[in-house]
Order: structure tokens, then C-alpha cells, then sequence
């Protein structure tokens, strides 16, 4: 097993026991739903990690290899994307929509149309690189 | 080191000495308890500022020698993991002793109902119905037994509030739908001013209140007639 | 302009994470200024008692979501990629989106000071039934929630950006327990942040479905609980406090070995005590809320107070790698040992109020207010400058001055100790936070002048570290690659790194890759020379790049 999802293991374990005992010394509902959230989904994604450390391409580990780096960036080649305004598209039509929680529901539309521009670039920048 | 020692210790003094003269037997217990944390702090602080002090000025770079390169010793480490966890055991098992006395119940308690409200209180003694109450902005003097425990619950009309006597080194919160209370020896009379230490809106800074302590026979009599009678009239 | 605004690189989002940081601190420092102008004496002089509570909720607020967390993410933004040897995070434009939505949730939150009723002032805990529609009706409120929402979609966006990077971008031979101690804490950060951070963008949501749905979650007089905000805020708030001070520990652990000569003393004990330090805390919540009658004390206060061994284990392994080092004071240096002797008396102070009888006293006194300001100054702040000064040759090229930098930083230690060691008294007399005013027959008077004239020279301390900035950006990059004599992979790329961060990297055999390179190379290895394009003592070109948007835009 990585020490990637060790890490996570450890951390389901650790919240799981802390909400049992939490709840055997205080019998308190929110406390123990939220310790128990946690170690769930710590939990969860250690079992997620450790199903795809047996499929993937594992990355280094201690005790394997000499360090030498016999190809750096190996699954990087051309990885780096080109500029782009769509994350600032979706940034913008998110914050106009989240001030119609203050101003009402006519700053939701309005931060609609930035919202879809944006995405609609973002996605088709992500099918040419996947294409190219 | 001597320098950071002295300068921890000159700390210590100036907190522990700053600590309110404590009014209640329970703020007693929480002002050792306090001391004793503050002594175990001097101590921590003067070993680190000592080492750190002492490693700085022996170990200024002197030349272009690389040294020794030391990555970890386990015997060390275990010394500097295990003592501060016995350390704090004990900080604990000493908090859990303060809490029994913090903590503690009387059942034949003297009744005090308090409502915290924006921005006042209103106490109500329920043995015979009397109320006093401020009005915002004003002060409310809340009279209570030299001779007796004193149970006080807590309420709020609206937001949170907390009630809190700095001479009884203690406050505890008043919240809406959640009623809890505490107990309370104060042992001689005086007046000892409280505030609300919760926010709760503008008025926050202005809804102060007295404890009032009295001799028995004086509660006694106060409860009756709603006067404080002479003998029983507290110094500021 | 527009390079910046459609940045991908996670090195220009770092640097605009950092930048934006700084400038949020600056507006909430100032507000602080206010605050302190106004206690200065008894009596209301400057502000009323709205303006005043709107003036310390959104200090806090900003100085906790949108200077201290931000800051961090900015500096891991810059380095992580660099430090496990990859060209950038794992996804790029997501990470953008991060720092856009850090940065309108901020403004959205001051443009409430725009409004007609002031931004929201309730504190940065937002207690309910105070921040409920009846007694903050203010649109100001909402601008709250929206803001605090926005940021925490950023964080969980990043953190999961953080964790897939470290996860699968690292380079050949970098093993997890040779990843540099920053790395290592910026991992922990992100796995708290994940766990964390949707309890308050959960508590968020519910808070605005009792005031504009109808909902009453936290309304006792419709069947809701107040105390329910708290154990949400508090889920979130006190990992929260973790969030802003671990990265800061892991700088410490980069720039205390450079500046010793000597490797990090326990680097498998550093790790454990960071990953011990988010383990509890995610189980001390509810020590701030000691005084609400309705916790279980024990439980939380014997996690609380072991908290102090892992924190101990740290203070202690950075002395130890000091000790029988070859110490150079260096402004970084100098910030760093700071943090070692006022951090120490925060984390003593935190032992005091983990303990209820104790927090009796303390909660909610201005002891509280000066321990979170020693932890997040002498901790968070101390070590963010360190970081700035080490690594702003790495960003910029340029070096900031060293006579500037050792002013800022005794201006700060200075004017840290002048505002706060009053207020530890002021909470022991008994003086509430949050208050606009104070009788001036309490007693408190000359410590509240103290505390104010230090918070004067904590803010004409900023002018020399602005200056510097300023005189420092106005040079030419002089920089080598590695001006201090460095551990990590970050020192192998050029100063500023390119677009794609290296053209070669060192044999990874250890964490500190670039220092074994220099010594193998000092000890007669074969000669080391960068980007020549030859593979030589083991140094490997990356394959060339066909991107012609790949160089520095």
C-alpha cells in the first residue's frame, strides 16, 4: 500500500475512534456526526487511492530505485496549457451570482451569462489539448 | 540564559500579579490553578529562550566549514516528547481537581434567575418573586448571601450574552433555548462589577451590573422589604 | 495586464495569491489601526459602536480567511511544483479559478462597507442568533455569507489541486519522506482544509436559509439552536487555526537548515508532529466553547493540551538544528528565530486557556485576543515574512535589503511585545473583547495606551518592508539560482524559474536534493553546469517542449 493512502487510512481510523469515544463520553449528536463525517471521508479516499495504486502508474516510493531521475516529466510532455480567461469567467459570473444572495435573484442571471461563457471555453480549451 | 529567565519570571510576576484579588472560593481554586500553569510557563520559557539564546551565540557561523551533519537522535527527541506529555497529564489531572471544585453543587442553593437581554438583565429571586432588572445602559446591583451557596441560572431573551465577574474569575453564557447555570461561594461583602463578555450588539459595552455581597441576616431582610438596611451597605 | 489575467502558471498565480494577500492585510491592518485609535482612550472618540463592530469582524474575518490562509496557498502555489519537481500543479486553470474566487469573495465581503448599513458586524464567528435577519437585517450580513462561501469553495478547489499534485506530479525519486518539510505541511494543510471547510460553507448556506428562506436552524424560538452554529463554526474554526499556521511551520522547517548549515533535526519526527497536530486538531472545537455550559470540558481539554507535544517536538527539533549549526543571520533567519521565542509564549498561553477553569476567565477577555494575536503574529506572520524575504529572490530575481528588512523585522518584535503583553494583563483584569469603550475609572486606561502606541510601530514597521519592495523591484534581477546555499528542488531552476520550472533536475536522494548536489559537486564530482542541455553527474534534461506558449509570457 502507497504512503499516499496510508496517510488517508490513518486518517479514516483516527476519526472513526475519536467519534466513538466522543460519543461514549458526551452522547452529543452534531459533534459526533461531524468527527464521523470526517473520518469517512478521509476513510473513502483511502479506499479510492488504494484501488488505483493497483492500476496506475504508481509514483516514487521510499526503498525503490537509486532517486535517478531516468526521465523527468515522463507524462508531462506539452502538459503545460496555454493562458487562459476562462477561470477568470467563471470566477467572475460565480462572484456576480453569489451577490444576488444579498441584492436578490436578478445578480444570479446576470452572473449566469460569464458563468456559461467561461465553462463552455474551459471545456472546449481541455477537448483541443485532448486532441492535440 | 539568566537574562531570559529573568525576563520569563518578570512576566510570570506581572500576570500573576495582575490576577483580581478572587471574591468567590471557586475563582480561589481557578487562581492556583492559574499560578501553577504560569509557574510550568516560566519554566518551558526559560528553557527554550535559554537554548535557543545559547545556540545562537555559540554557533554564529565562524567560517566556511560545513558542519557536521547531525540528522535527529531518538534518545533526545524521546526526552523532549515525553516530558511535556507527563507535563500537561499533570496540567490536566490538576484542571480536572479545579473543575470538581468549579463544578461543584448544593442543593440548598439560594435561587437566582438572571435574563440577559439586549442590553441589560433581569434577576429574579424565585423563593419569593422579587425582580430587579436594568434598564439599557444602566447598571443592575445584584444582592446575594455571604452565608450561603448561590445557584445562578442563566438565560437569554435574545442572542448570546455572558456573564461575567472578573473578581470571581468567571463567566459563563447566557444562551436563547439553552439554560445552564453555575454555583457560586462568595465568602465576604462587597461589590464586585460584572459585564457582558459575549457579543451581543452595540450596547454590548453597556449593560454592567454589581454582585452586591451582604451578611445573611441583610439578604434575608432585602429579600423582604426590597431595602438594603445600613449595616449591610457595601464599599466599593 | 492581460499575461496576469489570464494566467494558468502556477507561479504568476502564486505570486497573485501573495500580492492580493498582502494587500487584504494592509486594509484589515488598517482597520485594526482603527480599533486600537479607539481604545486608545476611554470614551467613543472615533468611531460609533457600529462602525466599530463592523471594523473588528471584518479585521478578523479578512485577516483569518483572506490574509493568513491565502498567503500560504500563494507561497504554495510558488513552490510546491517547484519542490517535487514538476512543471505545474495538476490542474492548472482550476487552480486560477481558486485564486479568483479567493479574491472576489474578499472584495464581495469589504464592498459591504459600500452599502448604506455598513459591512457585516457581528465578529468573524458570526454567532447566531446575532447574525440571524432580526438583529443584523443588514445586506452586509449577506455580503458575509457570500464572501465566506466564495473562499471556502477556493480552498477545498485548491486543496484538492495540492493533494493530486503532491500525489502524482512529484519527479522520479521523490519518495513521500523525501518531499521538503513545506511540502509535507502544505499536504496536511490541504487535508484539513477538505475535512474543514464545508462545515462553514454548510453552516453558511443554513444561516441564509433562516434569514431569506424561512428556515430556522439556528432560531431557538422556532425550534432551532443556537449552539448548533457554534459546534459548525467551530468544527471549521479551530482546524482553521491549524489551516493558518502549519505551512507556516513548514517554511520555518525550510529556512532554519539553510541558514544553520545542517539538515532538519527529526525530519521523519517534523512530519509526524504535523500530521499529529491536524489529528487533534479536529477534535478541539469545542474549546472555545467551554463557556456555553453544554460541551463535555474534559475531553476537549485533555486533546487541547496535547496539542502542546507535537508543538513542542517542533520548537524543539528547529533549536536542535540550530545547535552546533553554522548560524547565519539572515533577515529570513532572523524572522524565524523571532517566531521561536514569541511563538513559545503563545503556545504557553494556548496550554493556560485549554484549560476550562482557566478558559473561565479567559474566554472572551482581551487574554484571548493577545494569545490568537501571539500565535497568528509570532507564528503565521513572523514566518510569512521569513518567507518572503527567502524566497523573493527566487520570485523576482532580486534580493530585498538586508538594513530595511532587519528594521521591519525589530520593528515588529518590538512593536509585537509593546501591543500585546499589555493585553494579556487587560484580559487578567477583566477587560471583554469587543468592546468600543470602557469606564475610565476600570483601570485600564495606560495599558490600552501602551497597546496602542505598539500597534502605531507594528504599522510604520510595514514602510520599510514596502520600501524595500519598491527599491528591490526597480533593480535588475541579479539572482543565481541558488543565492543562499538551498535544500530543496526549487533552488535548481533558475531565478525566476521559466515557464516550465527546470530543464534538469538533480539525483533525488534524500530531501535535500540541491544541497547533495553542491557537495558532491565541492568534493570533486564531475563538474555541474545548467541548462546546457548535457546530461551530466546524473542531471537529466526534461524532453523538449513543443508548446510555444511554454516560455515565460
Amino acid at each position: 500500500m502507497p504512503e499516499e493512502a496510508v496517510f488517508f487510512g490513518r486518517s479514516g481510523v483516527f476519526g472513526l475512534v475519536l467519534a466513538g469515544v466522543y460519543w461514549f463520553v458526551s452522547y452529543e449528536i452534531v459533534g459526533t456526526v461531524l468527527l464521523a463525517g470526517f473520518g469517512v471521508a478521509t476513510g473513502a479516499a483511502f479506499v479510492i487511492l488504494g484501488r488505483a495504486a493497483r492500476r496506475a502508474t504508481r509514483a516514487p516510493q521510499d526503498g525503490e530505485g537509486s532517486g535517478e531521475p531516468s526521465a523527468p516529466f515522463e507524462d508531462e510532455g506539452g502538459r503545460v496549457p496555454l493562458r487562459s480567461f476562462a477561470p477568470l469567467w467563471v470566477g467572475v459570473g460565480v462572484g456576480f451570482a453569489s451577490l444576488g444572495l444579498a441584492f436578490g435573484v436578478w445578480f444570479v442571471l446576470a452572473g449566469l451569462v460569464p458563468l456559461v461563457l467561461g465553462a463552455a471555453s474551459w471545456l472546449a480549451e481541455v477537448g483541443r489539448e485532448a486532441e492535440g | 540564559m539568566a537574562v531570559a529567565a529573568g525576563a520569563a519570571g518578570a512576566l510570570a510576576v506581572l500576570l500573576a500579579g495582575c490576577l483580581p484579588q478572587p471574591a468567590s472560593t471557586q475563582g480561589a481554586s481557578i487562581a492556583s490553578l492559574y499560578q501553577v500553569f504560569i509557574a510550568g510557563g516560566v519554566v518551558v520559557t526559560a528553557i527554550v529562550w535559554g537554548l535557543a539564546t545559547w545556540a545562537l551565540i555559540r554557533y554564529r557561523r565562524r567560517g566556511d566549514e560545513l558542519p557536521t551533519q547531525v540528522r535527529g537522535n531518538v534518545p533526545i527527541e524521546a526526552i523532549w516528547t515525553l516530558t511535556p506529555l507527563v507535563a500537561v497529564l499533570g496540567l490536566f489531572a490538576l484542571t480536572l481537581g479545579s473543575l470538581q471544585v468549579v463544578d461543584a453543587n448544593d442543593p440548598s442553593a439560594v435561587q437566582l434567575d438572571v435574563t440577559a437581554f439586549r442590553w441589560g438583565w433581569q434577576v429574579t429571586y424565585p423563593s419569593n418573586g422579587r425582580t430587579v432588572s436594568s434598564l439599557t445602559g444602566g447598571s443592575v446591583a445584584i444582592v446575594v448571601p455571604t452565608d450561603r451557596r448561590i445557584q445562578i441560572s442563566l438565560s437569554s431573551a435574545d442572542v448570546n450574552h455572558a456573564f461575567f465577574v472578573p473578581a470571581f474569575l468567571f463567566k459563563k453564557d447566557a444562551i436563547p433555548g439553552r439554560p445552564t447555570s453555575f454555583e457560586i461561594d462568595v465568602p465576604n461583602a462587597g461589590t464586585y462589577p460584572g459585564a457582558c463578555a459575549e457579543y451581543c450588539g452595540i450596547g454590548h459595552d453597556a449593560m454592567p451590573f454589581t454582585i452586591v455581597a451582604v451578611s445573611g441576616s441583610t439578604f434575608d431582610a432585602w429579600l423582604a422589604t426590597g431595602h438594603l438596611a445600613g449595616e449591610g451597605a457595601p464599599s466599593p | 495586464m492581460i499575461a496576469w489575467l489570464s494566467a494558468t502558471d502556477h507561479k504568476r498565480i502564486g505570486v497573485l495569491y501573495i500580492v492580493t494577500a498582502f494587500g487584504f492585510m494592509v486594509l484589515a491592518g488598517l482597520m485594526a489601526e482603527g480599533i486600537r485609535t479607539e481604545l486608545a482612550q476611554p470614551g467613543l472618540q472615533l468611531v460609533d459602536p457600529n462602525t466599530y463592530a463592523q471594523l473588528f469582524t471584518i479585521h478578523g474575518t479578512l485577516m483569518m480567511l483572506f490574509f493568513a490562509g491565502p498567503l500560504a496557498i500563494g507561497f504554495a502555489n510558488y513552490l510546491v511544483p517547484l519542490q517535487v519537481g514538476a512543471a505545474d500543479m495538476a490542474f492548472p486553470r482550476l487552480n486560477a479559478l481558486s485564486y479568483w474566487l479567493f479574491l472576489f469573495g474578499g472584495l464581495i465581503i469589504v464592498s459591504g462597507f459600500l452599502t448604506s448599513s455598513g459591512a457585516a458586524a457581528v465578529g468573524w464567528t458570526a454567532y447566531a442568533p446575532l447574525s440571524e435577519l432580526p438583529y443584523a437585517p443588514a445586506p452586509g450580513m449577506d455580503l458575509w455569507i457570500a464572501g465566506v462561501v466564495l473562499v471556502g469553495f477556493s480552498g477545498i478547489l485548491g486543496s484538492l489541486n495540492f493533494i493530486v499534485t503532491i500525489y502524482a506530479r512529484r519527479a522520479p525519486g521523490m519518495t513521500m519522506f523525501r518531499l521538503p518539510l513545506f511540502t509535507w505541511s502544505m499536504l496536511v494543510t490541504a487535508v484539513l482544509i477538505l475535512v474543514a471547510f464545508p462545515s462553514v460553507t454548510a453552516a453558511g448556506a443554513m444561516l441564509f436559509i433562516d434569514r431569506h428562506l424561512g428556515g430556522a436552524f439556528f432560531d431557538p424560538a422556532r425550534g432551532g439552536d443556537a449552539i448548533l452554529w457554534q459546534h459548525l463554526f467551530w468544527f471549521f474554526g479551530h482546524p482553521e487555526v491549524y489551516i493558518v499556521v502549519l505551512p507556516y511551520f513548514g517554511i520555518v522547517s525550510e529556512v532554519v537548515p539553510v541558514f544553520s548549515r545542517k539538515p532538519l533535526f527529526g525530519y521523519r519526527a517534523m512530519i509526524f508532529s504535523l500530521v499529529a497536530i491536524a489529528g487533534l486538531s479536529m477534535g478541539v472545537w469545542a474549546h472555545h466553547m467551554f463557556t456555553t455550559g453544554v460541551v463535555f470540558l474534559p475531553f476537549f481539554s485533555l486533546l487541547s493540551l496535547f496539542i502542546a507535544v507535537p508543538t513542542g517536538i517542533k520548537i524543539f527539533n528547529w533549536i536542535a538544528t540550530m545547535w552546533r549549526g553554522s548560524i547565519r543571520l539572515t533577515v529570513p533567519m532572523l524572522w524565524c528565530i523571532g517566531l521561536i521565542y514569541v511563538f513559545t509564549i503563545g503556545g504557553i498561553t494556548g496550554v493556560m486557556v485549554a484549560s476550562p477553569p482557566i478558559d473561565f476567565q479567559a474566554q472572551d477577555t482581551y487574554f484571548v485576543v493577545a494569545h490568537l494575536h501571539n500565535v497568528l503574529i509570532g507564528g503565521t506572520v513572523f514566518a510569512g515574512f521569513a518567507g518572503v524575504y527567502f524566497w523573493f529572490p527566487k520570485i523576482t530575481g532580486r534580493f530585498l535589503d538586508e538594513r530595511l528588512g532587519r528594521l521591519h523585522w525589530a520593528s515588529w518584535v518590538i512593536g509585537f511585545a509593546l501591543t500585546f503583553v499589555p493585553q494579556y494583563e487587560l484580559g487578567v483584569l477583566g477587560m471583554p473583547r469587543r468592546v468600543a469603550d470602557y469606564a475610565p475609572t476600570a483601570g485600564w486606561t495606560e495599558l490600552n495606551l501602551v497597546s496602542t502606541l505598539g500597534a502605531v510601530v507594528l504599522g510604520l514597521g510595514m514602510l520599510p518592508f514596502l520600501a524595500a519592495v519598491v527599491i528591490a523591484l526597480r533593480q535588475a534581477p541579479t539572482a543565481e539560482p541558488d543565492p543562499w546555499g538551498g535544500n530543496s528542488l526549487e533552488w535548481a531552476a533558475d531565478s525566476p524559474p521559466k515557464r516550465h520550472n527546470f530543464d534538469w533536475l538533480p539525483p533525488i536522494r534524500s530531501e535535500r536534493p540541491v544541497f547533495d548536489a553542491r557537495l558532491a559537486a565541492e568534493r570533486g564530482g564531475e563538474p555541474r553546469e545548467r541548462g546546457d542541455g548535457e546530461t551530466r553527474g546524473g542531471a537529466v534534461r526534461a524532453p523538449g517542449r513543443s508548446n510555444p506558449e511554454a516560455g515565460p509570457a
